[in-house]
């Protein structure tokens, strides 16, 4: 079924003029398929292609963290998967950095939810999904990330409603998906490359934007409640929180979930 | 029609005029109008004519010589000697394209022949307009022919799979 929108996703479109160094430099449209992530860890046993960027108009099983289902229209997001085959960076600093690309390509507004969700007036409006492939040539990465573009309130699901929202929505206008995939790629290219340099550089970014840092909350690690104060990030342990005992711990991101 | 009718019968004569001289090439040009028929070098071994590729226009296309023994119309280049098992179902590319037959260069093929597919298996990935589209069966048995090969162009309805129904 052909897309109403006159914002199409383009390989070349998205290609021209896009100054990265690694982020990009090949770009595949798919025009529906199970889940980028998927397509992307086809190309993962080549280490060639790091970089490699697939995008997808449709969905057909979009899926989040824990197996949860990612929902979204036709031609209504950014729906795409970057695949990193020389990344020396840990599982949670990439989760971390993909994170403030995510929430800078988005605008001002965008901040990060720890783990993976990036919140725009409260709501979520972007989620990231980090998967990883063994290969014979080592570790490789595949950052997946769904960003809402033309969704209009009804679109979601009415339990969504109002947690969820997108960038028309937010905007009061009909952004580019092309200028938004451009921008994406181009920050992750950044930071991606800020990362491997200086870790510290994303924790600060991640400071600045993130919606728990010095507030309460409650997360699920290994099945077990845990409440706290959360005082910063680590790079390779996780969130920290200060918990009510007074104790002080780090909550790596594969195994912990934010209950609220 | 008319014109069409009338550049078969040209066509014809042309073709009879080819094989009674063995001409390879012949090509006629009359104001925007022109026909080029080409055809391979005459086979002994085959015994019967060789079918010559009609050209019509400005723009010639590049057909493989085929060496069926009948000698007729342009079409009979595309007709397949191959038996075709019966009852078979076909699995048509929908829009013209470029056909992939894996998933990434690296990646093992989609489906082969013996393949036992599902209404919902992927079979190929056909690149049009710069998108890839992924090929669903539509239908369910097991893969008993292939019919093109990894980066072929495809046309619309162009047979890529047959397939024998569960």
């Amino acid at each position: 079924m052909p897309c109403p929108k006159t914002d199409l996703l383009d390989p070349d479109k998205i290609r021209a003029n896009l100054n990265t160094k690694r982020i990009g430099k090949r770009v595949l449209v798919f025009n529906s398929t199970s889940s980028t992530n998927d397509v992307a860890a086809e190309y993962a046993t080549n280490k060639q292609n790091d970089g490699l960027t697939i995008f997808a108009e449709e969905q057909t099983a979009g899926r989040g963290r824990a197996s949860n289902k990612w929902l979204t229209g036709r031609c209504d997001s950014i729906l795409c998967s970057v695949l990193l085959t020389d990344c020396p960076l840990n599982p949670d600093l990439l989760c971390l950095t993909a994170a403030v690309a995510v929430a800078e390509a988005i605008g001002q507004s965008a901040k990060i939810k720890w783990p993976n969700d990036i919140i725009v007036s409260g709501k979520k409006i972007a989620g990231i999904l980090l998967e990883s492939k063994a290969c014979d040539h080592g570790t490789a990465y595949i950052i997946g990330v769904g960003i809402n573009c033309h969704q209009q309130k009804e679109s979601f699901p009415t339990e969504l409603q109002e947690i969820a929202t997108s960038i028309d929505i937010e905007n009061h206008s009909t952004c580019d998906r092309i200028r938004l995939g451009k921008r994406l790629l181009t920050c992750l290219d950044h930071w991606l490359e800020v990362a491997q340099k200086d870790s510290s550089e994303i924790i600060e970014q991640w400071r600045q934007l993130s919606i728990q840092l010095g507030h309460r909350l409650t997360l699920l690690y290994n099945a077990t409640t845990f409440t706290g104060n959360c005082i910063g990030i680590d790079p390779e342990k996780g969130l920290i929180l200060q918990l009510d005992s007074g104790a002080v711990r780090f909550f790596p991101a594969a195994h912990s979930t934010i209950a609220k | 029609m008319a014109d069409k009718d009338t550049d078969l019968q040209k066509i014809k004569k042309l073709i009879k005029i080819m094989k009674e001289n063995e001409l390879v090439e012949i090509e006629i040009k009359h104001g925007d109008n022109k026909i080029s028929l080409k055809r391979s070098q005459p086979q002994p071994a085959v015994g019967g004519a060789v079918a010559a590729v009609p050209v019509i226009g400005h723009e010639p296309r590049v057909v493989p010589a085929h060496s069926p023994a009948e000698d007729s119309a342009a079409t009979s280049a595309q007709a397949s000697p191959d038996q075709q098992e019966e009852g078979l179902v076909e699995i048509k590319s929908p829009i013209v394209g470029t056909f992939y037959a894996t998933a990434s260069p690296d990646s093992e093929l989609y489906v082969e022949l013996g393949s036992h597919i599902d209404t919902q298996t992927v079979v190929c990935i056909i690149e049009a307009m710069k998108v890839m589209n992924e090929i669903k069966a539509e239908t369910s048995g097991t893969i008993t022919e292939v019919l093109v090969s990894n980066g072929q162009a495809v046309e619309y309805g162009q047979v890529l799979f047959r397939v024998r129904p569960d």
